[in-house]
C-alpha cells in the first residue's frame, strides 16, 4: 500500500522537479520541508538528534581546563518528547559495571536511544528489549526491568569466551571480539553479528559473520570475513559490503552466499532492491526477488557519495556529486521499481551532509550552511510533495 | 599565556591561527634542520589551533551518520615496544575491524591515494575542509592501513571532494599488522614530502566525552596543556590494548619529568620535582613551575617534559624506548636532549614567565 503511494510520489515529483533543477529551489521543496536545527537521523527506526558541530563546540567550551572534565556532553537526544537516562548493572562475564542508557519518552511510550557518546552501540529488539555492544561482546537489555544479561553463548563448538590463545602459541593472547555489529533481521527472528573468535583456532583476525536464532538460541557462522551490513531483504537474506571484494548476498538460514556485486561500490539495500555504483554515471539496480538487473542513468548522475534506502526499499535517496572534485551535491530520489526519479539541488548556500528515511516516506536531509557552518535537518514529505 | 583557543574555532581565529601554524611549521623545519636532529615528525607548540569538531572515522550505521568510537590502541607520540618502525608512535591506532568502513572525519579534498601491499598497506590523505565552506583548509589527515575505496577511474582518487559520509576505504585484512586504522594529522599533502611533520590529533576530538575518547586525549600521549599562574597542567597516559584482560586501557605514566633552564643563558637540568596527578578520571597532571625550577618571580624558564611510560602487558620492562616529549615530539628523541646538544633542548622548549 505504502509502496504504491511512494512510487506515485516519486513519479509525480519527477514531473514537477526535474525540469527546473538548475534553480536553487525550483519547486519549493526546501521551503515546504520542515526544518530543525542540528543533525537528525533515523537510526534503527528511531528518530534521534545526533550531536552536531554546535553541540560539540559547546561541549569543548565547557571543559574545565584544570580538571579536563566537560560540564556539557555532545550527546544524542530525542527528536520528539523528553530525553531521560537510567542505569543498569552488568554482572556477567566477570564484569561489574554500571551502564547508563538514554531514552526518549513521548505519550507514555519509552524508546531507547543510541548513544555513541556513552561508549557503546545499542540495537532495539522486537518487544522493547535492546542489544548492547559492550566490552567486546553483546548483552541483552530488558527495557522494562532495566536489567542486563548475557545474550551470546559463552561457548560455541571449539571456541570458548574464557579461553584466548593463539594457535601458534604466542606468549600474549589475541584480542578477541566475541560479538559486535549486531543487526536484527526484518522478521525479528535472527540477529547477525560479527566476531573474530576464530582467531584462537585459525590465527586470522579478519573475523566472521554469525547468526543467532532468537527462537532456538542457536548460534552459527554463516559467512567469513566482511564487516559492514548494508541491509536485509524480504527473504531474510543480508547483504555484506566487502569493500573491494564487492557485495555478498547471504542466506541467514542456510548460509548460502552469492556475490551480487563484484567490486567496490557505493551501495544500499532494502526490501526488494539493491542499488550500487561501480562506475561514475551509472547505478546498478538489482531486484533481489527476481535477480533482474538494470542500470539507472539520468538526473545528472555522476559520482555517488552515499545512498540511503527507505525501510521498505520503495525509494532510494542518492547523494550525487555532479563534479566529483567539487563540494556541491544533488539529491536524486529513485524509485527502483520503475527507475523514475526526481532531482533536487541543494538548498541555497547549503551542503548536503547525509540522508536517512523516517516512516511514512519522509526523507531527513542533513545540511550544513557553507557560510556559517550551522547544521540543520530538512524533513521532506515525499507523499505530500507528490500531491503538489 | 598558553595560547589556548579550544572551543573558539570561529573563522577569524581559524584564519589567524592557520597563518600562525604555517609560520610555526616553517620555524619547526628550520629548528629541526639547525639541530641536525632526526625530526621526521614533530609536534610544534601552537598547532593546537587546528581544532575542528570532527566525526569519528568509524560509524555504526550503513548511512555513515552515527559515530562509533572504537577504542584507541596506541596514541600519537606514545613510546612503544617495537623493533622497527617509528618510536614514539607517529599517529594514533584506532581498533577498528577488518572490513570496517573508514569515513572522512570532516569534508575535504583527497590529495593522495596509495594502493599498495607494502608494510604500511594502503592510505588516503584528505585536505580537510574544517569549516565546511567547500574549500579545503590545509589541514591534512592521513588514513593508513586501509584499502582505499575502489581502484582506477571508478575508485577514490586525488582531487575528489569527499563529505563526512563518504566512505574513503575499508580497514585492510590482517597482514603485517592486526587490522586497525592508523590516523594522523600531517603537515603535507603527500607522504614523504620534504618537511612533512606529524601534528596532534586530539583537537579534532576535544569535544568527546570522557566515556569515549577523553576529550580527544586518547589520541595523543601528551595533550591539553594549560597554565594557571605558575601551575602547568598536562594530560598524559598511554592508550593500549591489554591482551591479558581483553580490554583497552588508559595507563598512567611511570613519571613525568620536567627539564628546564632559567633564562636564555641558563644551564639545562632536570627538576627533582615530578608532575603530580591532579585528576584521576581524566589523567591530568600538574607541576608548579616556580617550585620545580626554583626560579624567581619575573624570570623566564624554558621547559620541556619527558613522559615515561610505565610497564604494561604490551610494554614490558625490556622495552628500550620509554619516553615521549612535550611540547615537541621527534622521531627517536633522546630523553635528555641537552646531553649532546643544548640547542636541541632549546628548540624543544616552551618559555614561561614565573609569577
Amino acid at each position: 500500500m505504502r509502496k504504491g503511494i511512494k512510487t506515485a510520489a516519486a513519479a509525480a515529483l519527477l514531473l514537477t522537479l526535474v525540469s527546473g533543477a538548475a534553480l536553487a529551489d525550483p519547486a519549493g521543496v526546501w521551503t515546504r520541508a520542515g526544518k530543525t536545527p542540528g543533525r537528525t537521523a533515523v537510526v534503527d527506526g528511531t528518530e534521534v538528534v545526533l550531536p552536531g558541530r554546535a553541540d560539540k563546540k559547546k561541549a569543548a567550551a565547557s571543559i574545565d581546563p584544570a580538571a579536563g572534565k566537560a560540564a556539557l556532553r555532545a550527546q544524542t537526544s530525542a527528536a520528539e518528547g523528553k530525553t531521560g537516562t537510567f542505569t543498569a548493572r552488568l554482572t556477567a562475564d566477570g564484569l561489574n559495571d554500571t551502564l547508563t542508557f538514554r531514552y526518549a519518552q513521548k505519550g507514555g511510550e519509552t524508546t531507547l536511544l543510541p548513544a555513541p557518546d556513552l561508549g557503546y552501540d545499542l540495537h532495539p529488539l522486537p518487544g522493547g528489549d535492546a542489544l548492547v555492544e559492550y566490552a567486546a561482546s553483546i548483552y541483552r537489555l530488558d527495557g522494562e526491568r532495566r536489567t542486563l544479561s548475557l545474550f551470546l553463548k559463552g561457548q560455541t563448538g571449539a571456541y570458548s569466551k574464557s579461553v584466548r590463545k593463539w594457535p601458534s602459541g604466542k606468549s600474549t593472547p589475541p584480542m578477541v571480539v566475541w560479538g559486535q555489529r549486531a543487526s536484527v533481521s526484518p522478521d525479528g527472528t535472527k540477529v547477525l553479528f560479527w566476531t573474530n573468535r576464530a582467531v584462537t583456532a585459525t590465527g586470522s583476525e579478519d573475523g566472521e559473520n554469525w547468526i543467532k536464532d532468537l527462537n532456538t538460541g542457536a548460534e552459527k557462522k554463516v559467512y567469513g570475513a566482511g564487516y559492514q551490513v548494508l541491509g536485509w531483504d524480504a527473504k531474510n537474506r543480508f547483504y555484506l559490503d566487502l569493500g573491494d571484494g564487492g557485495i555478498a548476498q547471504v542466506d541467514s538460514g542456510g548460509g548460502g552466499a552469492a556475490k551480487v556485486v563484484s567490486s567496490y561500490s557505493v551501495s544500499a539495500a532494502a526490501g526488494n532492491y539493491l542499488l550500487s555504483q561501480i562506475s561514475d554515471g551509472s547505478l546498478g539496480v538489482r531486484n533481489l526477488s527476481t535477480g533482474a538487473a538494470r542500470t539507472f542513468r539520468g538526473g545528472g548522475l555522476n559520482r555517488v557519495r552515499s545512498i540511503a534506502a527507505s525501510a521498505d526499499g520503495g525509494l532510494f535517496a542518492v547523494v550525487n556529486a555532479p563534479d566529483r572534485t567539487k563540494a556541491a551535491s544533488t539529491l536524486l530520489l529513485i524509485d527502483p521499481a520503475t527507475l523514475e526519479y526526481e532531482r533536487i539541488d541543494e538548498p541555497a548556500g547549503g551542503s548536503v551532509i547525509g540522508v536517512s528515511w523516517a516512516d511514512g516516506g519522509t526523507l531527513l536531509v542533513q545540511v550544513r550552511n557553507r557560510s556559517t557552518a550551522a547544521e540543520s535537518t530538512y524533513a521532506i514529505d515525499t507523499e505530500k510533495e507528490a500531491a503538489k | 599565556m598558553s595560547g589556548r583557543t579550544v572551543g573558539r574555532p570561529g573563522s577569524f581565529w581559524r584564519k589567524v591561527l592557520l597563518t600562525a601554524c604555517a609560520l610555526l611549521a616553517l620555524s619547526a623545519v628550520s629548528a629541526a634542520s639547525a639541530a641536525d636532529y632526526g625530526a621526521a615528525f614533530m609536534q610544534q607548540y601552537g598547532v593546537k589551533a587546528m581544532i575542528a569538531p570532527a566525526m569519528s572515522p568509524g560509524r555504526s550505521d550503513a548511512g555513515g551518520l552515527v559515530e562509533r568510537y572504537a577504542p584507541v590502541a596506541s596514541k600519537t607520540n606514545q613510546p612503544r615496544n617495537v623493533v622497527g618502525g617509528t618510536n614514539p608512535h607517529n599517529g594514533s591506532d584506532i581498533a577498528m575491524n577488518s572490513g570496517e568502513r573508514v569515513y572522512a572525519i570532516l569534508p575535504g579534498k583527497v590529495t593522495e591515494v596509495k594502493h599498495d601491499t607494502s608494510a604500511q598497506l594502503g592510505s588516503v590523505i584528505v585536505d580537510q575542509d574544517t569549516d565546511g565552506d567547500g574549500t579545503p583548509d590545509g589541514v591534512y589527515v592521513k588514513y593508513l592501513h586501509i584499502d582505499p575505496a575502489g581502484t582506477g577511474s571508478s575508485g577514490i582518487r586525488v582531487g575528489d571532494y569527499v563529505t563526512e559520509t563518504t566512505v574513503i576505504g575499508t580497514i585492510d585484512r590482517a597482514k603485517n599488522y592486526d587490522p586497525h586504522l592508523h590516523i594522523m594529522q600531517t603537515s603535507r599533502s603527500r607522504s614523504g614530502a620534504a618537511g612533512a611533520q606529524t601534528m596532534p590529533m586530539n583537537l579534532f576530538y576535544r569535544y568527546t566525552s570522557p566515556e569515549t575518547w577523553n576529550a580527544g586525549s586518547d589520541l595523543d600521549y601528551v595533550s591539553a596543556d594549560w597554565t594557571d599562574g605558575n601551575l602547568l597542567y598536562l594530560t598524559a597516559y598511554a592508550s593500549t590494548d591489554n591482551p591479558e584482560t581483553n580490554t583497552y586501557d588508559r595507563d598512567r605514566p611511570a613519571e613525568i619529568q620536567l627539564h628546564y633552564k632559567i633564562g636564555s643563558g641558563g644551564k639545562w637540568k632536570m627538576s627533582p620535582v615530578r608532575f603530580s596527578l591532579y585528576n584521576a578520571d581524566t589523567l591530568r597532571y600538574r607541576i608548579d613551575l616556580r617550585q620545580a625550577t626554583g626560579a624567581a618571580k619575573g624570570q623566564t624558564v624554558y621547559v620541556y617534559a619527558a613522559v615515561m611510560r610505565a610497564d604494561d602487558p604490551t610494554f614490558p620492562n625490556s622495552a628500550s624506548y620509554r619516553h615521549g616529549l612535550w611540547p615537541q615530539f621527534y622521531k627517536h628523541p633522546e630523553r635528555v636532549l641537552y646531553a649532546s646538544s643544548r640547542a636541541r633542548a632549546d628548540a624543544a622548549a616552551k618559555a614561561f614567565t614565573i609569577r
